[in-house]
Parts: structure tokens; sequence; C-alpha cells
């Protein structure tokens, strides 16, 4: 008969093509495997951590190489060039010869390296501890972030219906701000106004303001495509089959979904990083982020604006640190996303 | 067959609202199941067989209710599940399992298969681990595949096994009633064998009731007891496979087993093809009347006005047909 002959049993022994003898390879640890074979993803990575442990140690350098406090302003002092003993700022005498001009850099690992700000304060010193507060906020407003946009994705593009209405609603609401315009005005009140969050009090110039600022603008950035991913996999057939099999709406967020969104955001991490830190540098420039006596980049650039045409490198130095910075991050989260996407299988060289 | 019978449909029926919500004009109801009974006994296998888009697959996912239901009855178990929510079957979910058609889409790409087939034991708290693990091993055997098999990833398979491991999800936790969505229609024909001959074994060691969704006739009649045929969401014959395949009553079963490929054709001809005019036609706006009169060769202007009931045919079988074959 027709039939059985085309589904006899085939000979013993013949079987499926049997799989590579290779171990099971995960997601992530191929993704892994990809990433330490893209040199420019090494390199930031390496350019990263240099940053951060020089930032780590900036007490080091204020205690043994400065030797004094770079938070104190130091308009009296003095230091030893070439032997002599040279005042930190000096009255000037060319163009208009009025105020007080600041050591310049002297290019030499010792104190003033990079020279004095207008109140005598070593640069480079402040340089270090203003990077431990931008990346400090730059990593916690990530954090903030990325939570906040996963919890209202996830909720938003699995519950759909109202709920995804009224979160979408919101979201476009910020999106719509545009971004500094909206950092500023929620810093100005909050500086103003301490915030009061049930029984905890946030001062105006603790680094917490920042951090939430930051943290909340961006958070459509990542909620949207989030949801949109959330969207597509809620009608995948393996949701069906979860539901088969009676799992409960929060294990299939949590079980299902989730790890397929998880590798979005660390796409994003490095991304949002960069961007937080060039915020909280504009936000500091502004003199609405970090507030003095704390420093950040953006406000030793600040610190250098007065000082831009005889002294441009109390400016230039903390720029450079954030291009240094941001770009090493962007790059990484370029070769983490063409490590994480199994799809992008041509690379560009 | 004087058992109860473990699922049994009443006049089931699935539409879909589709078209613009605001403008009533555009608004239109698409008629996916229209009124379907069947019943499934325990033990036996139910072949459910129709061409794309007839709504057979839908038919299966109102029957475990992973859809809901417009309107109509099911009753399993002796119990009403028609109308249970969400929470309510996931009681019952153990004890009806799918198997779908494409393996690759239906288990969580960023899951081992360990995890996957332990998934239903961890939803229903089936045991300890210790106990969860050794079943993981059982069912990993009783499918064919192997222990080292466990930590993997589905895309590191082929179809055929991963379809094996969908089936070992679907058996964990000991189902009575499974249904299969073409379980083997996306895969290669030699391995479709193998996957079907596991259906086989698998239901004589485990007593398995299934309801078996296929277009592909030499599979169904391969392993079912009884086959339904639908066509545009309607049940058109249902009966023992044996005499549906040796003499179908409905002139659209006729032409679909006319259509099923012989390995060796008789030479010189033709032999009794029958060849349908036209496409199926759109389940918004189905024919009135039988809805396979447009394409039907022995229609009458009876059938362009009258829609025909399943009735009882001389052997006991049911077609809804006013000039049946048979």
């Amino acid at each position: 008969m027709s039939a059985s002959d085309l589904l006899a049993a085939p000979p013993a022994g013949w079987d499926e093509p049997a799989l590579p003898g290779e171990p099971a390879q995960g997601y992530w640890s191929s993704a892994f495997a990809k990433l330490r074979h893209d040199r420019s993803a090494i390199v930031c990575v390496l350019v990263l951590v240099a940053v951060v442990v020089a930032c780590m140690a900036a007490p080091l350098y204020a205690r043994y190489v400065l030797r004094g406090d770079p938070f104190q302003s130091n308009v009296s002092g003095t230091t030893m060039v070439g032997g002599k003993e040279v005042a930190v700022l000096q009255q000037a005498t060319n163009g208009l010869g009025l105020g007080l001009t600041p050591i310049g850099p002297q290019w030499r690992f010792g104190p003033y390296m990079l020279g004095a700000d207008s109140q005598g304060r070593d640069v480079a010193a402040r340089l270090l501890y203003g990077g431990q507060n931008s990346l400090l906020i730059g990593g916690v407003a990530t954090l903030i972030c990325l939570t906040l946009a996963a919890c209202t994705g996830l909720v938003a593009g699995f519950a759909g219906g109202v709920i995804d209405r009224i979160i979408s609603i919101f979201l476009d609401v910020l999106w719509a701000f545009p971004i500094y315009l909206l950092a500023i005005s929620l810093s100005i009140v909050l500086i103003n106004e301490s915030l009061h969050i049930g029984p905890i009090t946030i001062g105006g110039n603790s680094l917490a303001v920042p951090m939430i600022i930051i943290g909340l603008v961006y958070v459509p950035y990542v909620a949207r495509p989030v949801r949109g991913q959330v969207l597509s996999l809620r009608h995948s057939e393996f949701i069906l089959a979860a539901e088969g099999i009676g799992a409960s709406p929060v294990r299939i967020l949590w079980r299902e979904i989730f790890p397929n969104v998880f590798s979005t955001l660390v796409v994003f991490a490095p991304l949002m990083m960069a961007l937080n830190i060039l915020t909280e540098a504009a936000l500091s420039f502004l003199s609405i982020g970090v507030q003095p006596p704390a420093a950040s980049w953006g406000t030793i650039i600040h610190d250098g604006d007065g000082l831009i045409y005889t002294r441009p490198w109390v400016a230039i130095a903390p720029g450079i640190a954030i291009v240094i910075t941001v770009l090493a991050l962007n790059i990484l989260g370029d070769s983490l996303r063409d490590a994480l996407d199994p799809r992008a299988k041509v690379r560009l060289h | 067959m004087a058992s109860a019978p473990l699922l049994e449909a009443q006049g089931v029926a699935k539409y879909y609202r589709v078209g613009s919500q605001l403008l009533a004009r555009n608004r239109a109801l698409l008629r996916a199941v229209d009124g379907v009974s069947l019943a499934v006994h325990p033990g036996e296998t139910l072949g459910l067989v129709g061409e794309s888009g007839c709504g057979k697959s839908t038919l299966g996912r109102c029957l475990t209710r992973l859809y809901d239901i417009t309107a109509g009855s099911i009753r399993f178990e002796g119990r009403e599940i028609g109308r249970l929510g969400r929470g309510a079957m996931r009681p019952l979910r153990p004890r009806m399992q799918m198997v779908f058609q494409d393996p690759s889409a239906s288990l969580n790409p960023r899951r081992r298969v360990r995890e996957l087939i332990a998934e239903p034991l961890l939803v229903h708290r089936r045991g300890t681990r210790a106990e969860i693990e050794a079943k993981v091993r059982r069912m990993l055997e009783l499918v064919g595949l192997l222990p080292d098999h466990l930590e993997r990833f589905p895309h590191e398979f082929s179809g055929g096994q991963r379809q094996r491991i969908g089936i070992a999800r679907a058996l964990a936790l000991e189902p009575r009633l499974v249904v299969a969505d073409e379980p083997v229609s996306a895969l290669d024909v030699s391995v479709q064998a193998q996957i079907v001959n596991l259906f086989l074994d698998l239901q004589d060691r485990l007593g398995l009731t299934y309801i078996f969704i296929a277009h592909d006739l030499s599979v169904v009649r391969q392993i079912s007891n009884r086959v339904a045929v639908m066509y545009l969401g309607v049940i058109v014959e249902t009966g023992p496979s044996d005499r549906v395949f040796a003499a179908p009553a409905h002139p659209y079963t006729a032409a679909l087993i006319s259509a099923v490929p012989v390995p060796e054709p008789p030479r010189g001809g033709r032999r009794g093809r029958i060849v349908l005019e036209g496409d199926v036609p759109s389940p918004l706006d189905p024919p009135a009347g039988c809805r396979f009169h447009p394409r039907c060769a022995h229609a009458t202007d009876v059938c362009r006005s009258e829609q025909p009931q399943l009735r009882p045919m001389d052997d006991g079988r049911l077609a809804a047909c006013h000039h049946p074959l048979v």
C-alpha cells in the first residue's frame, strides 16, 4: 500500500544527521568568544578600565603627589617649579593686565601637571576626582534608566490594551520634551527644593539629584524598543506553548520573554552610559548638575570657561577625558551589538 | 467505542473581527471555525485534515483552550471547559498537551533542552529537583534523544530532533490527550516517518489519545483510527479512516484523496484524479448553501441554497452533503 510504503520505518542505524561533537555553546558564551576576537572592543575595555582605575586613584595622587587638598582654594599658595618657589596665582602682566592668572601646565608628573584653576586648585587632581563623580553618575543613571525601561517596556508590551496605552502615552510625553530642557527644569526645581521620597530626603547638592534626573529622562529611548520587542515576542509560538503548559503570565514574562529582551538591555547599557556622561557634563557645565565644592568633568569645563584664552587646558583636559570615555563606550556598544546579534554574520572590515 | 468521549465538542465556533473598528461598514467577521462538533474517545486517534486555511489549526487551539471560543461547548473528561478562564484551565493543562507544527518557533531559543523539558514539571511543581532531573532524562530517552543533548540549545538540533524535544516536553506531564498540530509537515519525508512511528509507539506504551492535525493524507491514514475532513471552518465528513479513505462520501474528501501522490502511477494515464476548479473561498464571505458548491462537480440548486448538515450514512459515518457519493 502506498501510504505505508512511504512511511515505512527506515533501516536500523539510519538516523538524522549526527550532531557535531563540539561542546554545546550558549548564546552568551559564543557572544563572549566573538568579543574576545574583536580588537576594537578589547581596546575600548582596556581604555575604560584605565580611566576607572585612574579616577579611583585620585586620593593617592592628592596625597602623595600633590600633597594638598584639591577642594580647598589655594589663592596664596606656592609650588616648586625648576627649583624655585612660584606663586600658584600670578598677577597678570600682559594684555589687559587685570586679575590673576593661575599657573599653567607643567607637563611633568608632579603637582600642577595640568596647571591650576582660577582658585589655585590642581586641575589634574580635580580631573580625577571629577571623573569619579562623572562615572558614578553615568553608571547609576544607566542602572536607573535600564531598570525603569525594562519594567515599563515589559509590562506595556506584555499587558497590552489599556495598560499599554497609558504607559505608552507617558513615554511619548516624556519623549516629546527636548531632553535638555526637561533635565534643566527638573534640576532647577530639585536643586532648590530638596526631594522628599517618604522618609528619605535628597538634598539639592546631593549627587543623587543628577543621577535620578538623567536616569529618568532617557527611559523612553530604551523602553520603546523593549516594548516593541516584547510585542513581537508575545505572539511567537513558544509563548503559546508556555501557555499550553499552564505557565502563569508572570512566569511567561520572566522566564520566556525577559531572557530574549536581556541582550537588548546589554547592548543599550554602554550606549546609555555614554549618553548619560555627556548629559551630566552638560548639566554640570550649566551649574545645575554636580554642585560645588564637588567636581565633575562638566564643572571643571565650567571652571575653565573664564580661563579659555590664558589657560585653555583647564577646559580642554576634562573635555578630552569625556571624549575618550564616551568614544570607548560607544565603540564597545557597537561591538556588543555585533556579538549579540546572531543574524549579523556579515562584518565590514 | 462505548466508553465516554475524552473530549467532546458541540458547535464550536471561532470568529475574528477584522478590518477597521471605527467604520462599521469596513468591519467584517472572519469565520475561522464555524460550528464544529466532534468527539474523541480514550485511546483513539482522530485525524483532522483539510487544506491550508481551512481552520484546522485554529480548531486544535480552541479545543485545548489556547484560544477563547466564540460559541459552542467543549467537554473534557466530562467537564465543560468551553468558558473556563486562563486560571481555571491551568490545573487541567497537564492532562491535555499540544505539539506544535514548527518546533523551531515553539521552543524558546534562549533555553537549554534540560530547561525546556523541565519547564512543565516546574510549572506544576511535580517533585523535587532530583525527581525532575530524573524525569527529564527519562523523557529524553523515551523520545530517542541522548543525555548529552541536555545542555544544548534548540538551534543545535535538526528539525526532527527538535520535534522530539517538543514531544518530550508535551509528554512530561503525562497527558491523556495530545493535540498534535501538523507535527510532521515541517519535516523531511524520511524524518516524518520516524516521528509518526514515534507517535504510534508512544500511544502504545502510554495509552495516549491523539487529535492529529495534518494536511498530508498519507500521514493521517497511517496514524488515525478516525478522520474528520474540514473545509472552510466546518467538518464535511467524519468516520473510520479505512472506510473514509476507501470510499469517500463527500466530493471534497474524494478530491483530496485523489490528490495523494501514488508511488507507481498507472502507465499512460490519469488515475481518476479529481481536479478542483478555483480557490478556497474567503472565510470572510463563505458561499451560501453548501460551502463547497462553487467547486463541486455534483452541485445542484439545493446545494446553492441550503447548507447540508452532517448526516449518518448507511455505514454509520457522517457526511455533510446533499448528494453523497456512497
